[in-house]
């Protein structure tokens, strides 16, 4: 589960033990693939617009956001919402209408970008026999010194003396069908959000009974702490283990070689069409 | 393969005498009973076997015991042709015996006795041991070893008769050594070539790395081998994988060669009596990995007098003590080595980094008993292990344990017996100590071997190895416990492998003429999966996106899972142009049944072994090389050009993205293919006189071909450095300094990097385009070392010396790796939110000054 999380621990102590040095290579500016389109999809079980990101690879060396692409014509189609064309709302978000995923049922992507056709389909997971019991929080400690805080996309300022809080959840997990989970953590209405941090598991090395998982990030006094969990599929799991390997590369040197994570995108399209069934639990910190 | 064994099958009228074999190996009467009862190869309880399944069976059965006759066949005709050379109407004796060292005891391996007469002579063999068989007669024989005062004798052969011989050894090592012997021509003279001798006393004369002199450091400097760069102690010889040497301390295969993840070999230099690399024209008598054997023997004991020796570095302090039981009859020797690595870190006032400990040891014991003149006993011992302690949650530890016992029995004056048992072990444990999320994980691979060898000399002209060995391997590739009740983790095991290895090699060296020596052998290799044993059939092994078993069979322990039996054919031949020079050529192939799963460049312990089976199929290697050898200046100088190309077939590469930790479905990642890697080696080397040391140049190429990687394109192989430069001197300026330096000079390696990023959902992703797509900067470094001898006292018991050291003397920054992230701001922390990504280079060692002490007694 934490393979990239091991291998770069071993990477630290080979650094901090042998005074290996790092320096940075200005020099390092290969030329990109052609800018290769990017789709970000996700269908979700519960009631909203789905939301596709369409946008394209960059050099590597551009500080520049992502290029989006405005001029896709995007379907997503099933058996019950039949085709729904997506609406273009600007900076290459497209929307659908208001409508809920349906656990177990297929759902398909057709994205068409300069008379290049990439497509992809996925069915929803069943979430039988996982629940978040409770996220509960505990007192941790009085910080020493003011200073930022990171990891959620709020920074926030610490003042020597606040009450620093952690959070955890708990969570029953059945053994009776094999489910892949993905994890996201909210302080208030701001996610946590690392360039490292990608929290994947597969129930068959979870205990049945997850008792006090530290959720990432530090809360304080009237915080809510949330945690959402994400049924995905297989497929998407092996995604995510993917990312997280290119995300934590090391060049190789103890992992193995990174490539693009596999996907579930027709015509070598990079990114994922994520379909899942959504939970979540929230506590305030008092 | 099936027409050509069956055409060889037809040949046979008689089937040859079979008995004799079955006879001599008890190992093949229990193959080839297996083969006929009912119990062989593929036994489910699961499925029924079908009709196919049973043909295929019945074939697999034919196939063997085809293979069996054939390999009886070829060894029962050189037996014939080799037993035969020797008329019949000849009287002829034979003289043999051991030879020694005066002054420790020690064997002496590859002395030479030359038979002044008629110019022909016996060479000892590792255990030094000669046979030299001879009309009868007067004869001068003359005895000699480099670096050791040649000895002569003369004798009157009447009957058979033992001699054993003391050599003493050149004090004065400033005078060039007189040495007598034409053995000095053995690199032009043997037939065997693409091997190396590595000196031992030269290896402590070299700048050593923290103080430490390591013998793996000095292999990585030949020609024909490549490093992954520094700090590693991995090797790639002439194209092969890292797990493709193999590699053996007195016999006994070490499964990881490294410690502190390949800073160091596990091989302490002090107690190595004789180490050496076959990168080409390997012997029958070894097999099992494709590219090379590094046979590293450790000393016997001092059977003469108690010694010792001491030695203290910046990095690790070793011990050994040795001595006779019974001089003369029996002794003993102890070492010990251990790193205070760890000692440092908790100076350090950084409380991340005082809390970590790191440390490894080696302890190495050997007994070697000679029983009376015909039988010698040794029992040795390896034990080394490395703890990582990262603050007080995370361990990981690895080792490696060997035994050997070996019983040396001369049968006759000729023939010569070693019986070998073996036992090693290698394990490793990963730890995370946390209440929630801990767990721990571990995993190993252990065999047993018993092994037979018999060397019989002939004549001078002629001499036959053959021998057989049976191995029991099992790999547990990992289990996974939680460690404490309220862990989030179940536990679960990873399927243990079991395998039955077995070998029966030939090999027949002989003079055909004053001018042609060959050197013919076989070697078959009997490689068995056997239960228990789960094997899981996938929708598509292949499709990683969703990986789906659809069937699986269960196999009874002890039951035939898969069998592989592969010949390998060797041959190596010389041709001597005149008495300096030659030609010589080789061919062989390899086969590898155990395989290493190695995940990136630097060697973790954590890269799982798994052996041929239902899973991985054998890998083969044929390699064909030739050469031209010079030597110079009366020996003085020897040169060499070789040029060599092999082909490798189902090795195996990772998917990309490959998940190797814990994976159940580990067979889905696993992509097999081929490889192929040609070059150039040339070294010019001086091992006489104040001055030694090589030159030596590289260039070759090595390329994998894989379905399912880079896009089934061709790629360049992560080792695969075109330009390859050694330079390694030692000198002597007078009784008490010496001088070593070396330098490397290589391309540099090709590394995966992106080519361009994207960004999806707020992860600012690398996008990859090809595997090893991209080259390291070169590298290139010297090192340069001094050594001071203490005064030459009479009488004075003890000696010592203090070696002085510098690392990378011209601080070049060499590239480790390179790694991207994203941008950090000048206090070294990640810019939060930033898209900006930058490349960075790591480089392990700044010019490194160090100084170690050694005594001995």
């Amino acid at each position: 589960m934490k393979n990239q999380g091991v291998l770069s621990t071993l990477l630290v102590i080979l650094l901090a033990l042998f005074s290996a040095c790092e320096q940075v290579m200005p020099e390092f500016n290969p030329k990109g693939s052609g800018s290769k389109i990017v789709i970000e999809g996700m269908v979700t079980d519960s009631l909203g617009q789905q939301v596709v990101k369409i946008s394209r690879s960059t050099d590597y060396l551009k500080p520049s956001r992502p290029e989006p692409v405005t001029n896709a014509l995007v379907v997503i189609s099933s058996q019950e919402v039949g085709f729904d064309t997506l609406v273009h709302q600007g900076d290459g978000v497209y929307l659908s209408g208001l409508w809920q995923g349906k656990q177990g049922s297929v759902y398909r992507l057709r994205v068409e970008v300069g008379g290049q056709v990439y497509e992809a389909s996925e069915q929803m997971p069943v979430l039988v026999g996982f629940e978040i019991d409770s996220v509960v929080h505990r007192f941790d400690e009085i910080a020493e010194k003011d200073y930022l805080s990171y990891g959620f996309e709020d920074k926030r300022k610490i003042k020597a003396g606040d009450s620093i809080f952690r959070a955890y959840f708990y969570a029953k997990e059945s053994k009776s069908s094999v489910n892949f989970y993905l994890f996201d953590f909210k302080r208030n209405s701001s996610f946590y959000r690392t360039q490292t941090d990608i929290i994947v598991a597969d129930d068959e090395l979870i205990a049945d009974y997850i008792q006090g998982l530290e959720l990432p990030g530090e809360f304080y006094r009237n915080d809510t702490a949330t945690a959402i969990m994400y049924g995905i599929s297989r497929q998407a799991y092996r995604y995510y283990r993917d990312l997280e390997n290119v995300m934590n590369s090391d060049g190789g040197m103890f992992s193995p070689p990174a490539g693009n994570p596999l996907n579930n995108l027709s015509n070598g399209a990079l990114g994922y069409f994520q379909v899942c069934a959504v939970r979540q639990q929230s506590i305030i910190v008092r | 393969m099936n027409s050509n064994t069956k055409t060889k099958a037809k040949r046979i009228k008689n089937p040859p005498s079979f008995s004799f074999m079955t006879s001599f190996y008890p190992l093949i009467a229990s193959h080839w009973q297996a083969l006929n009862s009912p119990y062989t190869f593929v036994k489910s309880t699961k499925k029924k076997q079908t009709n196919e399944h049973q043909k295929q069976t019945k074939t697999m059965n034919l196939i063997t015991k085809i293979f069996l006759l054939t390999g009886a066949f070829c060894f029962y005709t050189i037996l014939s042709i080799a037993s035969d050379l020797p008329h019949e109407e000849e009287i002829k004796y034979t003289i043999s015996g051991k030879i020694k060292s005066a002054s420790d005891g020690e064997d002496l391996i590859g002395a030479t006795v030359l038979v002044k007469e008629i110019n022909q002579g016996a060479v000892t063999n590792v255990y030094g041991f000669y046979s030299l068989t001879l009309k009868p007669g007067k004869y001068t024989l003359v005895i000699s070893y480099i670096g050791y005062e040649s000895q002569q004798k003369t004798i009157d052969l009447t009957t058979n008769m033992a001699a054993n011989f003391e050599l003493v050894e050149v004090t004065n090592n400033l005078q060039e050594v007189v040495v007598t012997a034409e053995r000095a021509d053995a690199h032009v003279s043997d037939v065997k070539m693409s091997t190396v001798s590595i000196d031992m006393i030269q290896v402590k004369k070299l700048p050593p790395l923290f103080g430490e002199p390591d013998l793996v450091k000095i292999v990585q400097m030949q020609p024909g081998v490549i490093s992954a760069g520094e700090g590693t102690s991995s090797f790639f010889v002439r194209g092969g994988a890292a797990d493709q040497n193999l590699i053996l301390i007195d016999e006994a295969p070490v499964y990881d060669p490294s410690h502190m993840f390949g800073l160091f070999s596990v091989f302490n230099a002090d107690i190595i009596k004789s180490s050496e690399l076959y990168k080409g024209g390997i012997p029958a008598q070894f097999g099992g990995r494709l590219s090379s054997i590094l046979d590293v023997r450790v000393k016997d004991g001092n059977s003469k007098a108690l010694s010792g020796s001491f030695g203290i570095g910046l990095l690790a302090a070793k011990a050994s003590l040795e001595g006779p039981i019974v001089k003369d009859k029996a002794s003993f020797l102890l070492s010990a080595r251990r790193s205070y690595a760890g000692y440092y870190l908790r100076l350090s006032e950084d409380e991340n980094q005082n809390q970590n400990n790191v440390f490894f040891y080696d302890y190495n014991a050997k007994v070697n008993l000679q029983l009376n003149q015909r039988n010698r006993l040794f029992v040795s011992a390896y034990l080394g292990r490395d703890v990582f302690r990262f603050g007080n949650d995370f361990q990981i530890d690895w080792g490696n344990a060997t035994s050997t016992v070996r019983w040396n029995h001369v049968f006759s004056d000729r023939l010569f017996s070693n019986t070998t048992a073996i036992f090693s072990n290698f394990d490793y444990a990963l730890q995370f100590k946390e209440p929630v999320l801990g767990f721990r994980w571990t995993a190993n691979i252990r065999e047993s071997t018993i092994k037979q060898d018999l060397s019989w000399f002939i004549n001078p002209d002629h001499q036959l190895s053959f021998g057989a060995s049976t191995a029991y391997k099992v790999f547990s590739p990992g289990k996974f416990k939680p460690t404490s009740d309220k862990s989030i983790y179940s536990g679960t095991t990873m399927q243990e492998l079991h395998s039955w290895d077995n070998a029966l090699y030939a090999s027949h060296e002989a003079k055909l003429s004053s001018r042609i020596k060959a050197e013919l052998g076989l070697r078959v290799s009997i490689f068995s999966q056997l239960g228990p044993y789960e094997h899981y059939t996938y929708r598509d092994p292949y499709d990683l996106r969703n990986v789906q078993r659809i069937d699986s069979q269960s196999f009874e322990r002890a039951t035939f899972v898969k069998t592989f039996i592969n010949p390998e054919p060797r041959l190596s031949i010389r041709y001597s142009l005149d008495p300096q020079s030659s030609i010589k050529a080789s061919y062989n192939r390899m086969v590898q049944n155990t395989h290493q799963m190695i995940t990136g460049t630097t060697p973790t312990p954590t890269s799982i072994w798994l052996p041929s089976g239902a899973m991985i199929k054998p890998q083969t290697a044929d390699q064909v090389a030739a050469g031209y050898f010079r030597n110079l200046f009366d020996n003085k100088i020897e040169t060499s050009a070789e040029l060599y190309y092999k082909k490798m077939d189902g090795v195996i590469d990772f998917a990309d993205n490959a998940q190797v930790f814990f994976n159940q479905d580990l067979a889905t990642v696993l992509r097999p293919g081929w490889s192929d890697s040609y070059g150039a080696e040339f070294l010019l080397k001086k091992t006489r006189g104040k001055l030694n040391g090589w030159i030596s140049y590289t260039w070759s190429k090595t390329t994998r071909y894989i379905d399912g990687v880079n896009q089934n394109q061709a790629f360049p192989a992560s080792y695969d450095r075109r330009h390859n430069t050694n330079l390694v001197l030692t000198y002597d300026l007078n009784e008490r300094w010496s001088f070593g330096a070396n330098w490397v000079y290589g391309t540099g390696r090709p590394i995966t990097l992106p080519a361009g990023k994207y960004q999806y959902k707020h992860f600012v992703v690398d996008e990859y385009t090809s595997r090893n797509g991209f080259r390291l900067p070169d590298f290139h470094r010297l090192d340069l070392s001094a050594t001071l001898k203490s005064r030459i006292v009479p009488g004075r018991k003890w000696s010592s010396e203090w070696n002085f050291s510098i690392y990378n003397a011209y601080n070049r920054k060499n590239p480790f790796t390179i790694y991207t992230r994203t941008v950090r701001d000048s206090e070294g922390n990640t810019v939060q939110g930033s898209s900006e990504k930058e490349a960075v280079m790591i480089y392990l060692f700044p010019i490194l000054p160090s100084i170690s002490y050694n005594l001995k007694f």
